[in-house]
């Protein structure tokens, strides 16, 4: 499959500040891809290096197979970018702005936008400054969507929206995707765990892992191990690396098992515990598998 | 193409409150600058004082600086956040639109305003329009360029301010100050005039470009930075004599195939008039092959004494003037260092001496009758015969007594290169002393106020006068060398 995005050991240094080192990613044409991590994890500036607003230190980037640092008027024609902190030339309403920006771009469709302007009841006669965040980010989505681009990218589009702004901009987006390859930055996987068909985990600058949602749904479990006391929580022998957060009681252990296969996971067990009275293996919604990841420094992560 | 005039549209639409206030400034600017007969009152005039008019004018000047920033800001340069650094603009198509707006939008209009006070005040349009034109585009250039590029260095207006106060202090400072680190003769100034303004077009070009193309606003902002501070190093510390050096190559020969020569001598004294470091010397100089009916003025004297002592280069003030039947003699005065003189004293040396002449062709004899109506005079220059107003009178020459009459002459924009004398009732007085300049941005090109009146001469019950006016002049550079010249020599050099 194509990518629309590539990046290898992209790195970018503030003075003292490396906010992000040695980052490789991939988006897959087609795909919406989440990345995610915490507040000031490095999205942001990975994102703006992507999209040439800042230049890396070290490392490459290639978008729409183009060099980041090389974007020029025509590649931007064809993606798209909205980011929270964007600043909006606020004095123009929602009508004249879309029809400012409509001759940028050859493949504006009209039908498209006011399809979304609908979809999104923006006020057409009203200036961007007396609208609400979750107005403007709409304003900026239709902005960005009417040209069909074929790379979307959108910076923490959600932060500080209420839910139902939130729902509005994910259906927008949902309904764009196919014909046009996202690249979503959220510091909040409930943002983008219904949507998102990869994510991303970035954290201090350095990304955590990259991968299919299905696949990363799968391979993690909550593996809770009864034995019989006094056999003893400690087992025998190693540990697997990949078992993450072992919570122990002198019956009871519990983990989470990053690479999940049935047969091996099953087979560690045995090894480790001996004859146990029983294991439970449950499957884990994404907001458990990103704290778990998050707490034991991602370690097992890829 | 079609993207420039798309932005274009875009910024006239989005300072269309701004260059509504622009044209209420340009048209407080015309009206000050039409009722401008400060000085006589035939009934007709409102009289408005200086004050007013200058602050009309920089009213106008301030407003159009602020549409300049207000334009370069509506895409702002430095910054991560503007959302049009994401949307397919052509830099070329950004640059130039800005670039057409100011010219059409800023420039323009105030080209024609300065037109119209022009043809209001019934000036003839030949030659002053090509002076007018120049003028505007070296307001553009230097003004509206300086002011663009820093525009471009910053984010917005308090960003803006900031350094722009700083530059202008600077400015300020360099200028005020530039006399006593590093003294110039008069008509040498010109010549680091012209290098400031022309290291600051560069800046702003280089600043503009550089920031368009590549949007690294910390490097340019350094760049601009040490070009800026290594201009006000050169504006400070370039040595004169290479302004002598450029008025030899600037010097046309006589449109009549005659050339003025200039010979040193009889005698070359040097004295020690005070106790101290310095030792006044007197150095004669002759100005000859001046041709019929032309009069001539000299300039700066570099002189450069080379012997055993070393090397020394003085500046020379040309010395009263003499006539002979040798031609026109001046004593240039000057002096040197007293350890240089003491060391070189007896000793033969080689005198190089480079001088800058001004020659004014024959005098032009003009006989006006004093009435309401301004008369040209010459090259420009219109006078007219006036009662002065009472609150003038009461402004200017802080009197209260009675009415005064005077000749009242005046100029567009400022004053031509010209040398007038109102006679015979104010005998010598000259209308104007010419300063020599070889300058680009000479002609008046900053002038603010649209009509320079000068020197009103008092006096009354005259009916007609006569004023006798030689201009434009020409300007000649010389070099000469003496050898085997010692100082206290009384020998005739020729």
């Amino acid at each position: 499959m194509t990518t629309v995005i590539s990046a290898q050991n992209l790195s970018k240094r503030f003075r003292k500040t490396e906010a992000v080192e040695d980052l490789n990613l991939e988006v897959s044409e087609g795909s919406i891809f989440g990345l995610i991590g915490p507040n000031g994890a490095g999205k942001t500036t990975t994102i703006k290096i992507l999209m040439n607003i800042h230049k890396p230190s070290a490392g490459s980037a290639e978008v729409i197979g183009v060099d980041s640092r090389r974007l020029g008027p025509a590649e931007f024609a064809k993606i798209g970018y909205v980011s929270e902190n964007q600043e909006m030339p606020d004095w123009m309403t929602v009508e004249y702005f879309l029809a400012y920006l409509k001759p940028f771009y050859p493949t504006w469709d009209d039908a498209r936008a006011n399809e979304l302007l609908r979809q999104f009841e923006l006020p057409l006669k009203r200036q961007l400054k007396h609208l609400s965040r979750g107005m403007k980010m709409k304003a900026s989505l239709v902005s960005s969507l009417a040209y069909r681009p074929k790379l979307l990218v959108l910076d923490e589009p959600f932060s500080g929206l209420d839910p139902m702004v939130r729902e509005d901009l994910a259906e927008g987006l949902v309904d764009s995707a196919g014909e046009t390859s996202i690249l979503v930055s959220s510091h909040d996987l409930g943002d983008i765990e219904s949507f998102a068909s990869h994510i991303g985990y970035i954290e201090n600058g350095k990304m955590k892992f990259s991968e299919e949602m299905t696949s990363l749904t799968e391979r993690f479990r909550e593996v809770e191990v009864t034995v019989a006391p006094p056999a003893a929580a400690t087992g025998k022998g190693q540990w697997p690396e990949s078992w993450l957060r072992p919570d122990k009681t002198p019956a009871v252990i519990r983990f989470v098992e990053s690479q999940f296969d049935s047969e091996r996971t099953q087979k560690d067990i045995r090894r480790i515990f001996g004859d146990v009275v029983q294991v439970s293996v449950n499957p884990m919604p994404l907001r458990a598998i990103f704290v778990a990841l998050a707490r034991t420094g991602s370690k097992a992560a890829a | 193409m079609a993207q420039l005039w798309h932005i274009l549209r875009k910024d006239c639409r989005y300072l269309r409150f701004e260059f509504l206030l622009y044209a209420l400034f340009l048209g407080c600017y015309t009206w000050t600058e039409t009722q401008v007969v400060p000085a006589t009152s035939f009934g007709r005039e409102i009289f408005v004082p200086d004050t007013l008019r200058l602050l009309s004018a920089i009213g106008m000047m301030a407003v159009a600086s602020y549409l300049i920033i207000r334009l370069i800001h509506a895409e702002a340069i430095p910054g991560d956040k503007q959302f049009w650094l994401t949307r397919p603009y052509s830099w070329k198509s950004l640059l130039g639109a800005k670039a057409l707006l100011l010219l059409l939008g800023v420039s323009l209009p105030m080209l024609a305003v300065r037109l119209l006070i022009f043809r209001i005040q019934g000036f003839p349009l030949i030659p002053g329009l090509w002076q007018l034109l120049w003028s505007q585009l070296v307001m553009t250039v230097v003004i509206g360029l300086a002011i663009a590029a820093l525009a471009a260095l910053t984010a917005g207006l308090v960003q803006f301010v900031i350094p722009a106060l700083v530059l202008i202090s600077v400015a300020a400072f360099v200028q005020e100050d530039a006399y006593w680190v590093n003294s110039w003769p008069a008509g040498t100034l010109w010549f680091r005039e012209t290098l400031a303004a022309a290291g600051l077009i560069a800046i702003a070009l280089w600043a503009l470009h550089s920031q368009y193309r590549n949007r690294n606003t910390s490097f340019a902002r350094g760049f601009a930075l040490s070009a800026f501070t290594f201009v006000g190093i050169l504006y400070f510390y370039a040595p004169w004599s290479l302004a002598m050096t450029v008025n030899g190559w600037l010097t046309a020969p006589m449109t009549d195939g005659s050339s003025p020569g200039v010979v040193l001598g009889p005698e070359l004294k040097f004295y020690p008039a005070e106790p101290g470091d310095r030792v006044n010397g007197r150095l004669p100089i002759s100005v000859r092959g001046i041709p019929a009916g032309y009069s001539s003025e000299l300039q700066q004297i570099l002189v450069t004494f080379r012997g055993p002592a070393g090397v020394k280069q003085e500046w020379f003030e040309p010395g009263p003037l003499q006539t002979s039947l040798q031609g026109l003699g001046y004593r240039a005065m000057g002096a040197v260092d007293r350890s240089f003189y003491d060391a070189a004293q007896g000793k033969p040396m080689t005198i190089r001496v480079s001088v800058d002449v001004i020659l004014f062709p024959p005098v032009q004899t003009n006989k006006i009758k004093l009435s309401e109506d301004f008369v040209n005079v010459v090259g420009g220059v219109q006078c007219r015969g006036a009662i002065l107003r009472r609150e003038f009178v009461e402004q200017q020459l802080r009197s209260r007594s009675g009415r005064f009459d005077g000749i009242e002459c005046r100029s567009a924009f400022d004053w031509p290169e010209v040398r007038s004398l109102l006679t015979p009732e104010a005998p010598f007085q000259p209308l104007r002393a010419l300063v020599p300049s070889h300058s680009p941005f000479y002609k008046g090109a900053l002038s603010l106020l649209s009509v320079q009146t000068q020197n009103v001469f008092f006096y009354r019950g005259v009916d007609e006068t006569t004023i006798t006016a030689q201009g434009p002049p020409q300007w000649y550079h010389r070099d000469f060398e003496f050898r085997n010249v010692r100082f206290g020599d009384t020998m005739d050099l020729h």
